[in-house]
């Protein structure tokens, strides 16, 4: 808790609990400036992704439209539709953590977990029957698109899985330093970094024709 | 747990949910006469107006520094017009 | 305290982006890179006809990679600051720094090997060239590992003065993950993943100059700011 009255000689110290002063600005930038870093970084390349795909795709686009019609729309839809509920939890854990004390915010966290689960699970049961059907990396340069940037996005559901768990974790022991709260915000962050990559990818490799 | 629900992220998040289950119709089923390249630009359009909400109200960015605004908001643009592009200049 | 010594590895980092640029890009001529899928006549003739270049390229960057050496070992002082008595993070980005040198000598070395004896059966050159590039580029792991701790020891920095900038670690972090698409070169011949493609290739190797920029920078800021000993 706030110890205003020593809060002079904390600096003094070489104890490095004490927190940081905080730069002027800190709180115009949601979770930590370092994040966006990786944040933009990852949207940067990602875009670049799209953009090859397009451009490739224009270059053949009577064979990505007939692979395409062998794709499991139902499945990408649904994991689009299972990844905005996950970001829904996590904005409303943030929100608890920020507003209201925190209580909610473990089980929502978790529940933005399983919704990552279920996306994995969704994967598995798309990837296996394509892999049953003999449809693999090398088929055509639709499916190498396909695996390649849905199997890159996948890595970045598992490790956002693992940064709700930090968070889960962050927030079942109370959150207490404006540091923790500013993590917590980060992990979430790139949580719907994942969220919003794959409402471009859905479209972009399920849908257009 | 009401206060929680009743939050301007929530609504967002109905609107995503709406806008997802919209282009899902649009893009399955597809007549043999529907003007593709019209539907197609209509998900491009659908998914990075969705893109921004995620950035705005998800990731918070609508409190957010001005430069942070920018930035995101010149990448949704960015996506956007060259996706466009490369898709309409298909031969 | 060293400081002079640790900056001069830093700028042994330096030295080895300038010669490796000299060596493999501009006097070798492998970049780009020889085509996946260029049959074993063709790509016999490139080393034919570029024997006295490769030769010379490969020499100095054989030599430009072993320059690094230091630069890991600075890169491993300033993290050891950020960690406690048991120093893991550090020790892994020493040991994966070690075997990413490795990865990038013995491919040198087959180019100059190739070069050495340019009139071998073609096919024998196809084989070795093949190696020499799925091992440059297939070989993420070190790397990815290498930069993951660094990212990690600079994210879990709980000191009031931080030794890097946090957006470093989440650089570093970033950088790492774009070194995954490499894996990929093994399944494909043309495209942007083969190994002279946009994203399994240029992309990386892009990214992974940036990376030298941006703890050039950073380790010199570290190494200035080191509080110094009573």
């Amino acid at each position: 808790m706030p110890q205003s009255d020593t809060a002079p000689f904390a600096a003094l110290s070489a104890d490095t609990s004490a927190p940081p002063p905080e730069p002027p600005h800190a709180h115009d930038i949601p979770g930590e400036p370092g994040v966006w870093v990786f944040v933009l970084g990852d949207m940067m390349i990602f875009g670049l992704f799209f953009a090859v795909f397009t451009y490739y795709r224009g270059l053949d686009v009577e064979l990505f439209t007939t692979a395409q019609a062998t794709l499991n729309q139902d499945y990408g839809a649904l994991n689009t539709l299972i990844l905005l509920f996950s970001s829904w939890f996590v904005v409303m854990g943030v929100i608890d953590v920020r507003e209201r004390g925190g209580r909610l915010a473990p089980p929502l966290f978790a529940l933005g977990f399983l919704c990552g689960a279920a996306f994995v699970v969704v994967k598995f049961f798309e990837y296996r029957e394509k892999l049953q059907a003999g449809i693999g990396i090398t088929t055509n340069d639709f499916f190498m698109y396909y695996y390649i940037f849905t199997g890159l996005h996948l890595i970045h559901v598992l490790i956002g899985m693992g940064v709700l768990v930090v968070l889960w974790h962050l927030a079942r022991a109370g959150v207490g330093r404006p540091q923790d709260v500013r993590l917590i915000e980060s992990g979430a962050i790139f949580w719907h970094m994942v969220d919003l990559l794959w409402i471009v990818l859905f479209p972009l490799l399920y849908l257009i024709k | 747990m009401k206060a929680l629900l009743w939050h301007p992220a929530t609504l967002v998040w109905l609107g995503l949910v709406f806008a997802t289950g919209l282009s899902w119709h649009m893009g399955t089923g597809v007549g043999a006469d529907a003007d593709v390249r019209l539907l197609s630009t209509m998900l491009i359009a659908v998914a990075l107006l969705k893109v921004r909400f995620v950035i705005r109200y998800f990731m918070e960015v609508r409190g957010a520094a001005v430069v942070l605004k920018r930035l995101t908001d010149a990448w949704a643009i960015g996506v956007f017009v060259v996706l466009l592009v490369l898709y309409w200049q298909a031969t | 305290m060293n400081v002079k010594t640790q900056i001069a590895c830093v700028w042994c980092g330096l030295l080895f982006v300038v010669l490796l640029t000299l060596g493999w890009i501009v006097i070798a001529g492998l970049v780009p890179l020889p085509s996946p899928a260029l049959g074993a006549d063709e790509l016999a003739a490139f080393y034919r006809e570029n024997t006295g270049r490769i030769r010379f390229g490969t020499l100095i960057a054989m030599f430009s990679m072993s320059l690094t050496i230091p630069w890991i070992a600075v890169i491993a002082v300033q993290m050891r600051r950020t960690e406690g008595e048991f120093p893991v993070l550090t020790y892994t980005q020493l040991v994966a720094g070690a075997v990413t040198v490795a990865i990038l000598t013995v491919p040198t070395l087959m180019w100059t090997t190739v070069a050495f004896r340019p009139e071998r059966d073609p096919q024998l050159i196809l084989l070795m060239s093949d190696f020499s590039w799925l091992m440059f580029i297939m070989t993420f792991p070190p790397f990815f590992v290498q930069l993951v701790a660094i990212g990690a020891a600079i994210i879990g920095d709980k000191a009031t003065r931080p030794v890097f900038p946090r957006w470093v670690g989440y650089f570093n972090v970033w950088v790492a993950i774009l070194f995954l698409p490499g894996g990929l070169v093994t399944f494909f011949k043309s495209g942007p993943f083969a190994w002279n493609g946009l994203l399994a290739f240029w992309m990386p190797v892009t990214v992974f100059f940036l990376w030298y920029v941006v703890m050039f920078k950073a380790l010199l800021t570290a190494i200035r700011q080191t509080p110094r000993q009573a």
